[in-house]
């Protein structure tokens, strides 16, 4: 068993509420992200599971122990972070070698050859075992950083952000290396990052933290289909989401920015709305080439395996992702089709989604 | 297409290190291209070349027909923006974008109207007034912008302009940008390390690996058309698929790292014409599909949600992992195989890593 919860967790730093009473549960093997912009409180919230730092209020379980006041070394968790710390003068082999010769874990110098041999096979660096840091690729020297955390074979690893000094072309490489480690390990992964794709990639589950409140938690698609609020909305998916602010009267629904008019009842089953909504609606779910409004194209953007094209209608900017193959020139009157049953409501004061 | 700027035989050597090698190439008046690569490449020291805050070690730079080599920055009508803004912090957006004018000595109320003039165009009109300090990261990078537009360039040079923005803020700038250059048309020479700023608003991208100019071309075509593995592996988020493969002869095949055999006529005969035995397949994600009967066999090892479509990773032979794409909701775990869209794939002698045509 290795799982993590979190209860009430509150946490301060002079007039900075970082946590304001987080409640959180990391399951036995599974791959939980965190989720959030600078100053959410992540790195709070693993520092506190760590042990590196205390709640002010609250409670921290390791396997149903309760671990406030418990030193970060009798935690049996491992701290990878962003900036991995290896040792100039050392070995790959003595840097992954030296938590197993600490006082703390003092092991068999026989023992220690089985693990770190074991650890290096594993990350695939066993070519790399008898030079120095300063020898190796940035990927390398990250593999050596996780090396370095599971040679003691903990059951949690605490992450944050360990793939962000990288580069963006090893940084997907790392990221599938990363999910079938932790699927191999069969340990359990707390992982912290700003960059949504990583958190949607990597996750079993993501848990979206901003200004120390946790605003969801669930899987990947959850988060990205039926995001919580509006801050979750904007902050998962690229690009954004469009919010639109629609009125509703006498049954039907306004779109004031498109000029647009709908019955409410072809675009929401729920129950009753309040007569101001935001209707948030994916990029992927605008279609262009049919449907009977129109807009103007005001810039085509080429992501490769997609294309973005930004279409003018009235005022509004609508997102729209069309397939790569499709061809619009800026200026170009297109028409577009909302997909009504991908609808979200959300509720413009609370900017809570609605149903 | 009247050239305006050329690069002739462009070298820099840093002590023992080429830092750029030969570049020859012209861009054309209106033409926004983007020098893109990784870090070390040699594109930011080609753009301080052409700003003349470097010197060449050989080869010649020209500006609207002129030869400009020995030219100071000043004398070479181009303007410069920043990584960092590098705005005046005691002075308001709207000092900060009338100093060059104010510094050649225009006349107040010329300085006035171009001044307002660039705002609207940036939709800076309602903060002119504040200080950087008072702006978002966002609008001060308009202001740098603004203070580079005001002098009515012959070209815009920028360095990693949106790279201090966070990531929403930098795909908002990106698009407003791009359609800047729409609206006013003005030649602009821009370097990222960043393949997705390049595809996304590149009229050409200049592709540079150590030093060198690896392929020129539309973002459609370094995409597609890869002129060798480093450009197919660097474009592209994850970048192009390589699949190890050794000829066995016209009629015969390749063989893949499995040892399944795979068929494909217009790929056999670029081998033959080529006379190449070992060489590499490229494809790129979203030509490869989750199929009942592919050529490719595989396991997949894992599935990224990435909300609109799964991002699949398969071992195809020990070790050799590919991506594939697939945007269907369903998930297929386990043994799969995988269809080839061959048109659009890709063959390379894995000598040389070029490309076989």
């Amino acid at each position: 068993m290795a799982e993590v919860v979190l209860r009430d967790v509150e946490k301060r730093f002079g007039k900075i509420q970082a946590l304001q009473g987080i409640t959180l549960e990391v399951r036995d093997g599974e791959f939980l992200v965190l989720l959030g912009p600078t100053g959410a409180g992540k790195t709070t919230t693993l520092r506190i599971v760590s042990g590196l730092e205390e709640p002010d209020r609250g409670d921290v379980f390791i396997d149903g122990v309760r671990m406030n006041g418990v030193a970060p070394r009798d935690r049996n968790c491992a701290f990878v972070f962003q900036n991995y710390i290896l040792y100039p003068h050392l070995t790959v082999y003595d840097n992954l070698a030296f938590p197993l010769r600490s006082k703390l874990w003092r092991t068999e110098e026989s023992e220690i050859r089985k693990k770190v041999e074991h650890v290096a096979r594993v990350l695939k660096i066993e070519h790399l075992l008898h030079r120095k840091p300063d020898k190796l690729s940035g990927g390398e020297q990250q593999r050596v950083a996780l090396g370095r955390a599971m040679v003691r074979n903990p059951r949690i690893f605490l992450m944050d952000e360990p793939l962000s000094n990288l580069d963006a072309k090893l940084r997907e490489e790392m990221r599938v290396e990363l999910k079938s480690l932790q699927k191999n390990l069969g340990a359990t992964f707390f992982f912290v990052t700003h960059d949504h794709v990583e958190a949607m990639t990597l996750g079993d589950r993501v848990a979206v933290l901003n200004q120390g409140v946790l605003q969801q938690v669930g899987t990947p698609e959850e988060v990205y289909e039926y995001p919580a609020n509006v801050f979750v909305a904007r902050f998962v998916g690229n690009p954004e989401m469009n919010l639109l602010e629609g009125f509703l009267e006498g049954g039907k629904l306004h779109l004031r920015g498109l000029a647009l008019t709908l019955d409410l009842e072809k675009v929401w089953k729920g129950g009753e709305l309040p007569s101001r909504v935001l209707v948030g609606l994916r990029p992927e779910n605008i279609l262009l080439g049919q449907g009977e409004a129109v807009g103007e194209v005001y810039l085509v953007e080429d992501l490769g395996a997609d294309k973005i094209v930004r279409l003018r209608v009235g005022e509004t900017l609508l997102r729209v992702r069309v397939p790569k193959e499709a061809e619009f020139s800026v200026g170009e009157r297109v028409p577009y089709l909302l997909a009504y049953e991908k609808f979200l409501f959300f509720d413009p004061t609370t900017e809570r989604r609605l149903g | 297409m009247m050239e305006r700027v050329r690069l002739e035989g462009l070298s820099k050597r840093f002590g023992a290190f080429e830092a750029v090698q030969d570049v020859t190439l012209s861009i054309f008046e209106g033409e926004f291209v983007v020098f893109l690569g990784p870090s070390g490449c040699g594109k930011t020291t080609t753009l301080r070349m052409i700003a003349g805050l470097e010197k060449p070690t050989r080869g010649d730079i020209f500006i609207a027909g002129k030869r400009v080599t020995q030219l100071p920055p000043a004398r070479r009508n181009i303007a410069f923006v920043f990584q960092n803004y590098a705005l005046y912090p005691h002075m308001t957006a709207f000092e900060n974008i009338a100093f060059p004018l104010e510094a050649q000595g225009v006349p107040r109320e010329e300085v006035q109207r171009r001044v307002r003039e660039v705002a609207k165009i940036l939709g800076l009109e309602h903060l002119l007034a504040l200080r950087p300090a008072q702006l978002s990261s966002g609008d001060m990078q308009k202001v740098a912008l603004g203070r580079a537009m005001v002098r009515r360039p012959q070209v815009f040079l920028m360095d990693e302009p949106l790279s201090g923005l966070d990531a929403k803020h930098r795909e908002e700038m990106r698009a407003e940008l791009k359609r800047l250059h729409i609206e006013i048309g003005a030649t602009t020479v821009y370097v990222t390390h960043d393949q997705i700023e390049a595809m996304s608003m590149a009229d050409r991208i200049v592709v540079m690996n150590e030093g060198k100019i690896q392929q020129v071309g539309s973002p459609r075509e370094v995409y597609l058309h890869p002129e060798n593995l480093f450009v197919a592996h660097f474009i592209g988020s994850p970048g192009m698929n390589f699949i190890p493969l050794v000829f066995l002869g016209e009629g015969r095949g390749f063989r893949l790292e499995n040892g399944d055999v795979i068929r494909h006529e217009t790929m056999e005969r670029l081998a033959v014409r080529h006379g190449v035995r070992e060489c590499i397949l490229g494809i790129r994600p979203e030509f490869l599909s989750i199929a009942a009967s592919g050529e490719i066999r595989g396991n997949t090892v894992s599935i990224e949600p990435l909300g609109y479509k799964n991002l699949y990773a398969v071992e195809i032979a020990p070790g050799r992992i590919i991506r594939v794409e697939d945007m269907r909701r369903e998930r297929f775990s386990g043994n799969v195989s995988l269809a080839v869209r061959w048109e659009a794939a890709c063959l390379f002698d894995h000598q040389t890593g070029q490309r076989i045509r």
